[in-house]
């Protein structure tokens, strides 16, 4: 057997990335794309964080969860061994962008979109994960639409260092994930044909959300056409409020809205899964 | 090609004249000039609205033929906005889906209009003969084409992607505005699974029926005003 001195391992770290074991770059629909794992190694029952990376061609921009008028979210479908399971892709925070007449939720440049494999039970010996991603991208001129197989080949064992790099730029993408935070209280007053938000904070030490823009995860619910930007609320405490367009594909009663609060000065956009009481 | 649009009188909406500069003092040729130089556009907002009498107009098709939707009534007319560039009507007519749904349609004495609203300067124009080989290279059953690079057509309706569909029943009231079917996708894999709204839409009105789904949020590409 082999065996590995310290300066060799320390060169391994510092191959481009794992692409030996990655498929490499396709690059179709005015993106590259590839998937990044956080180890090569993988021990049975347990999760592997990994991400896919997409890099926009200049001038066009791809979707987020909600594609907003026009467009289309990102999707994957994963051929994976028996007993092994992949979460959804996760998606950080977009920004709104006017095409013409269309207004919708997209990405420029690069962006990475974390999720988890986990590993069956029974796992052993080397895996291949495949999937295929497809997406769309588009500028003023039109729209171009993306497919890739992405694939990555695991072992069994104790962790690799060899993806070292990739580990730092997936907990990074996790980090900019919208996430939950009790700390907020949240209600929706629908009327006049906008959805009135009320926010407060449980503590007078919280963030300002002054500024702050509110983002929608359900389709069909809010009208893309305008920002919903955040003010200073009435009463006492920390309170903020924003009103938001209704969607002219809403429903009569809306009851529920699972959306995001995007800041520059918030660590990591905040998660709101609001449900009418 | 001209388009005028003639608003029926019943329908809410304002109207904007776009006129020569005129003098307090009017020649009669500087009026006559003024009047011919009239261009009547639909502002309104909600023009299509389902359930409300559809905005009329007139316009000549690909082939020279006058074309005019209060001169329709009495049959049934579906308006499926185009653009062979984007790729969600690349799946619906690589896969023969829109062609299927135009012969279909067409045999029940559905009028079928495809309409390109295209400007000049955004790329996905098509003049006419171009708009007429491409769609005979497609094997459209469509009953007409129509290049609408004014956008006057595509603006009465709020004509927002390709493909936006919209069915017209036989009083000129629209019965249908929305997405061809549920499947917001570039690939052909995923028609055998959507909802066919076109298509429910189509035979409730043909069956005089109310229907069901009658507005829904149309997918595509956005129509390059």
């Amino acid at each position: 057997m082999n065996s590995f001195t310290p300066s060799a391992l320390a060169g391994l770290a510092l191959l481009p990335l794992g692409y030996s074991q990655v498929a490499g770059s396709p690059h179709d629909g005015n993106a590259k794309v590839d998937l990044l794992i956080a180890d090569s190694h993988y021990q049975a029952g347990k999760p592997i964080r990994a991400a896919v990376r997409m890099s926009y061609d200049p001038g066009y921009h791809g979707y987020w969860i909600n594609p907003g008028e026009g467009g289309m979210k990102t999707e994957v479908k994963w051929n994976l061994p028996d007993g092994w399971s992949a979460s959804e892709l996760s998606f950080p925070a977009p920004q709104r962008e006017v095409t013409g007449n269309l207004s919708s939720y997209a990405y420029h440049g690069e962006v990475l979109l974390p999720f988890e494999l986990t590993a069956s039970a029974d796992a052993s010996g080397e895996v291949r994960i495949v999937g295929e991603l497809s997406w769309l991208a588009c500028n003023d001129k039109g729209c171009v639409p993306g497919d890739a197989v992405l694939s990555v080949t695991l072992h069994s064992g104790a962790s690799s260092t060899s993806t070292q790099q990739d580990h730092k730029l997936i907990d990074l993408a996790w980090s900019q994930i919208p996430e939950k935070d009790p700390l907020w209280e949240v209600n929706i007053d629908d009327r006049d044909g906008s959805l009135h938000f009320t926010i407060h904070a449980k503590s007078d030490n919280a963030t300002t959300l002054e500024g702050a823009e509110i983002f929608p995860i359900d389709e069909q619910i809010i009208d893309p056409s305008s920002a919903v930007l955040i003010e200073i609320g009435d009463g006492v405490g920390k309170n903020f409020k924003a009103s938001a367009k209704r969607s002219e594909y809403a429903p009569k009663e809306i009851t529920s809205l699972k959306f995001i609060v995007k800041s520059d000065k918030l660590k990591r956009p905040i998660l709101i899964e609001w449900k009418k009481k | 090609m001209t388009v005028m649009c003639n608003l029926p009188t019943e329908h809410k909406h304002n109207v904007i004249q776009q006129q020569t500069k005129s003098t307090p003092m009017m020649t009669a040729k500087n009026m006559f000039t003024a009047m011919v130089s009239a261009i009547s556009i639909s502002i309104s907002a909600n023009a299509a609205e389902v359930d409300k009498a559809a905005p009329d107009f007139s316009a000549k098709d690909a082939k020279g033929a006058d074309i005019s939707l209060s001169a329709l009534k009495g049959k049934v007319v579906v308006l499926e906005w185009v653009n062979h560039e984007c790729p969600f009507v690349v799946k619906h007519y690589g896969s023969k889906n829109m062609q299927k749904l135009q012969q279909t349609y067409t045999a029940k004495g559905v009028v079928w209009i495809t309409i390109n609203s295209g400007s000049k300067a955004s790329g996905s124009y098509t003049d006419d003969a171009t708009f007429i080989k491409i769609s005979e290279e497609k094997g459209s059953k469509a009953s007409h084409l129509i290049g609408d690079e004014s956008g006057a057509i595509g603006k009465a309706y709020d004509a927002k992607v390709t493909p936006h569909m919209f069915v017209i029943d036989a009083k000129g009231v629209l019965a249908y505005n929305g997405a061809i079917d549920s499947k917001k996708s570039t690939d052909a894999a995923d028609l055998a699974g959507a909802e066919n709204y076109i298509a429910k839409a189509l035979d409730a009105v043909l069956a005089d029926k109310p229907v069901e789904t009658a507005k829904t949020e149309p997918y595509g590409c956005g129509v390059k005003y």
